[in-house]
Parts: structure tokens; C-alpha cells; sequence
């Protein structure tokens, strides 16, 4: 029985460990191949193309203030900025 | 390398680091050595994270390089490159009683606790971050110092062990969001280290006839190898409220001791002997899967955050067989331990300030009560478990330099019917991080 139930969460462990490490890459290969430079994009809109089109603008606005949790109050939220977005843009339509 | 080949070999290394935790259920005589995972400190692991050590949590909140040892998910908050390097001051004192007053003698090393870089890459969901670090995985620094009347045995005996080391973990892995909401992160890492130990002891029979006395020393220098891995995530329940978990797969660690064990016999009418033997033992010990779930809280101008932790010591191994008694009670039981802490980050001043408070039972249920022939265990009647308590502090300076700094006081006592230890520590660490 201790066993069996070992090997059931020796299985589970395994998959995690996988979901893990095939979606992060995955994700992180998807951008890099079919997505404009983000450093080049720094959130201006590419002619003829919108952000919106294929991002809603809740992941958007998501995206622009990664800190989320607002834990990290002035100064301390210059360590929590996005080094690839200036600090003057807005964002906000992709 | 390609992404999708370093993602074939995390796994890999993953998965061989579950297999022998995961598999090996045999029983044995490794009961009497049990104590060997709390004297090697591998009950103990280390603490790389200056912050977290204040604030007693650290998988909901860690947010810089430290979060590749504290909760890899947290790497993916990173979103300036950075390097941090950390020094901590390890003291600690075991008091030692079999009811005849209570002994023993500090310790206390400074080494390197943490050092770290983090690179963020942009991303579609955020950030992937690498990072890479070593850290002090497990601190071995022990003394003790006994007499006693060891009655079982029908001697008179004094006991003195002094013994000096450190374990490092070489960390690799990455963090990534998956959403504007999860990120996750997996990590691996090989163990390396040294370990000195000196044990010197001594005894006489209670029933002198004739009289003997004999005296023992062993000089042994320990290598220490392993590996395991980690998986995080972070989820974000709501803009005021985060989680993390964080699980470590089973620690697999090699010991390979080379030493030198003297026995001196004397006889009072001068007939004696001396023995020298040298040895070479290589043990392998693991160290069962842990899992941390923790919340973080800001309201206002402070953080709060909880942590509850759970390791099964009962799959505790060594040389592959689990650690139970001969009535199959094991020696080594389930801790589930819990902490919390708060951080305070005054409106325009770059000072945060943080306190936190941690407890949790120490693994043995049983202890060693004859550490000369490591054969008498004794079931723990009483236990204060272990607690902390933690006070620190963070500065930044010129929007690019944080120190941090974070002071720990850790106290517990455990009561069997032969004996009773004290065990007190105190940490003092320091951590520079630069951001680009």
C-alpha cells in the first residue's frame, strides 16, 4: 500500500516536473520565433498591427505593471520595473 | 544550447533525483544512525535570502535572485538584471544533561551564505528569467561535551565531539509567467562540500577490577556530494493577494568519510594495548521531498505574509533503508511547521523594515542516548520544538544597491527519560545586491 501510494505521488511529481519545464520554454521559444522584438516594441503600436488584436487589454495593462501586487512602493518599485519598457511610456493599446 | 535540450536535461536531472527518495522503502539496522541527519545539519537547511529570514516566508514573497533557491516561480517578478552576494554569521550551542548538570560549547563560523545573478528576458506572458547562484545548503558545525555514569553499560564515561563544515548548492533554473496571473519555475542543483569531525572519548568501568581505562579518538574528514531539484509556482488570487508553493524533490547526498580511529586500553597492572585502524566509509543519505505554501498580503504600506511547510521525515533513508525502530515506529516523523512575518516599507523612504516568527517540532522522536557505541535510542517524552524569532532590515541606495541585513534567533529543547538537550543559534547575515 505505501508503495502504490508512493509511486502515485512519485507519478504526480513527474508530471508536474514536466508541465513545468515544457511550458516555460515552449512559451518563451513561441515569443521569440512569431513575436516582434519586445525590446524593439517598447509598447508603440507596429504599423499596421494591434497589440489588442491579439492581447486583451487586461493582460495588456497585466503586462505593463508585472509587479501586480503593488507590494513595492516608491522607491522601491524602480527595482521591479521592466528594464525593456522606459519608465515614460503608458502603454495601454498595445 | 537550444531551450527545448536544457528543458530535456532539467528534467532528467529532475527525475533522477525523485527515483531513489520515491522508490526505497526497505527496513533496517539505520535506526541508530539517525541522528546523523540532525548532527550533519541537514535538518537545518540553510537560509539564502537575507529578506526571507526576517520575515520568516519567503515562497509567496521572494522576488530577487534568491528566489531560485526560495521558490523558483519568484524569478519570474525579476525584471532587472542583478547580482547579490550575502555573508552570514552561523552560532550555535547544544546543551547536553543525563541529570548531572548540563554542558556544552559555542560554535560560530562566518561564510558565505548566498550569491546569485538573474537575467530577465522579455517575453509574451512577462519575463523568463534564468539565474544561477550558490548558496550554504546545510551548515555541519557542532560541539559536544558530556560526562556521565553510563549505568547500562557499567562504566563512567566523558564524551567530546567538535566537528566544523559546510555543504554548498550550485543552483540552475529558470522562472517564467505563463499568464498575467501564474508564473512557474524549476531549478536543479549538485551539492558539494567538506566536513571535519574530532570525537574523543573515554571510559572506565563502574566495577574497577582491575582497573581499566580506555581512551578513543577518531579523526575523520567527510566529502559531501548531491543533488536534487525544485519546482514553484506563484499564482496572483487578486491584485491584494498572491500565493506560492514550492516543492523540493528528495535530496540525495553522498558522504564519503576517510578517518582514523585510535584506541588506547590501559590496565593497572600495565598490561594494555593500542589499536589504529583506518577507515573509509561512504553513506548515502536522503533527505525526504518538501513542500511550502504561502500567501503575501499588502495592505498599505506593509507586507504580510504566512508560510506553513511540510516535510515526511519518515522517508527519510540511509544506504536505502528508511529509519524505523525495530517495533516499526520511525525514528524520524512528519514536521509541519509554520511562520510568518511583516514587512514595513515607509512612504518615500528607501528603508524597509521586517519581523517575522517561525515554528516548527524537530524531526527525531527518539534520541540518541549513547553516542559512544550509537546504540541506545530513547523515545522523546518532551519537546518545546523548534522556534525562531527574526528582526532585519533593507536600505536602498542610489535606486541601484540594496542592503539588506537580518538577525535570527532559533531555541529548542527535547526531554527523554535518560536525557535532555538545549539547542540555541543565532544568525547574523548581510546581503549587497546591485540592479542594473
Amino acid at each position: 500500500m505505501t508503495t502504490i501510494r508512493q509511486f502515485r505521488s512519485g507519478r504526480a511529481a513527474i508530471l508536474l516536473l514536466l508541465a513545468a519545464a515544457v511550458t516555460g520554454p515552449l512559451a518563451a521559444c513561441y515569443t521569440l520565433v512569431q513575436h516582434p522584438r519586445v525590446e524593439s516594441l517598447n509598447y508603440r503600436r507596429p504599423e499596421g498591427k494591434s497589440c489588442t488584436g491579439c492581447h486583451t487589454s487586461r493582460a495588456i495593462n497585466d503586462y505593463l505593471h508585472p509587479e501586480k501586487l503593488a507590494s513595492d512602493p516608491p522607491p522601491w518599485d524602480s527595482l521591479t520595473h521592466p528594464w525593456w519598457i522606459s519608465p515614460d511610456s503608458t502603454g495601454g493599446d498595445g | 544550447m537550444s531551450s527545448r535540450g536544457a528543458a530535456c536535461i532539467l528534467i532528467v536531472v529532475a527525475l533522477a533525483s525523485i527515483g531513489p527518495g520515491a522508490m526505497r522503502t526497505a527496513r533496517g539496522q539505520a535506526a541508530d544512525r539517525a541522528i546523523e541527519f540532525e548532527d550533519l545539519g541537514f535538518t537545518r537547511p540553510g537560509e539564502p535570502g537575507v529578506r526571507s529570514s526576517a520575515l520568516c516566508a519567503f515562497a509567496a514573497s521572494a522576488t530577487d535572485a534568491t528566489a531560485l533557491v526560495l521558490n523558483t516561480a519568484g524569478l519570474a517578478r525579476v525584471k532587472r538584471v542583478h547580482g547579490g552576494v550575502a555573508l552570514a554569521y552561523d552560532g550555535s550551542r547544544v546543551d547536553v544533561d543525563y541529570g548531572n548538570g548540563a554542558t556544552g560549547d559555542d560554535q560560530g563560523a562566518l561564510r558565505l551564505a548566498f550569491a546569485g545573478v538573474a537575467f530577465p528576458i522579455p517575453v509574451l506572458r512577462g519575463s523568463l528569467v534564468p539565474a544561477v547562484s550558490v548558496h550554504r545548503a546545510f551548515t555541519s558545525d557542532l560541539a559536544i561535551d558530556y560526562a556521565r555514569d553510563n549505568a547500562a553499560d557499567g562504566r563512567s564515561e566523558t564524551f567530546e565531539m567538535e566537528q566544523r563544515g559546510a555543504t554548498y548548492a550550485y543552483s540552475l533554473g529558470v522562472g517564467t509567467d505563463l499568464s498575467s496571473a501564474l508564473s512557474a519555475g524549476v531549478s536543479v542543483f549538485g551539492l558539494d562540500g567538506s566536513i571535519d569531525t574530532q570525537r574523543q572519548y573515554d571510559w572506565q568501568p563502574l566495577v574497577t577490577d582491575p582497573a581499566e581505562h580506555t581512551f578513543v579518538l577518531e579523526d575523520i574528514a567527510s566529502d559531501v556530494s548531491g543533488y536534487g531539484a525544485q519546482v514553484g509556482m506563484q499564482l496572483f488570487l487578486h491584485e491584494r493577494a498572491s500565493v506560492g508553493i514550492r516543492f523540493n524533490t528528495p535530496t540525495v547526498i553522498n558522504v564519503r568519510s576517510v578517518g582514523v580511529h585510535e584506541e588506547t586500553r590501559q590496565v593497572d597492572n600495565d598490561v594494555g594495548s593500542f589499536v589504529r585502524e583506518e577507515t573509509d566509509v561512504s553513506t548515502e543519505y536522503i533527505i525526504p521531498y518538501r513542500v511550502d505554501g504561502a500567501i503575501a498580503v499588502p495592505v498599505r504600506s506593509l507586507l504580510v505574509t504566512a508560510q506553513v511547510s511540510y516535510v515526511n521525515w519518515g522517508e527519510a533513508a540511509i544506504d536505502g533503508r528508511r529509519i524505523l525502530t525495530q517495533e516499526t515506529d520511525p525514528v524520524l516523523d512528519t514536521v509541519v511547521g509554520f511562520g510568518g512575518g511583516v514587512e514595513w516599507s515607509p512612504a518615500r523612504l528607501p528603508l524597509r523594515l521586517r519581523a517575522g516568527f517561525e515554528h516548527a517540532p524537530a524531526p527525531l522522536r527518539y534520541l540518541q542516548t549513547d553516542r559512544i557505541d550509537n546504540d541506545r535510542l530513547d523515545r522523546v517524552q518532551v519537546e518545546s520544538g523548534r522556534t525562531r524569532i527574526a528582526a532585519g532590515a533593507g536600505l536602498l541606495l542610489r535606486s541601484r544597491i540594496v542592503v539588506d541585513a537580518a538577525w535570527v534567533l532559533t531555541s529548542g529543547s527535547r526531554e527523554s527519560n535518560i536525557l535532555r538537550d538545549q539547542y540555541r543559534a543565532s544568525l547574523v547575515s548581510v546581503q549587497g545586491t546591485y540592479w542594473f
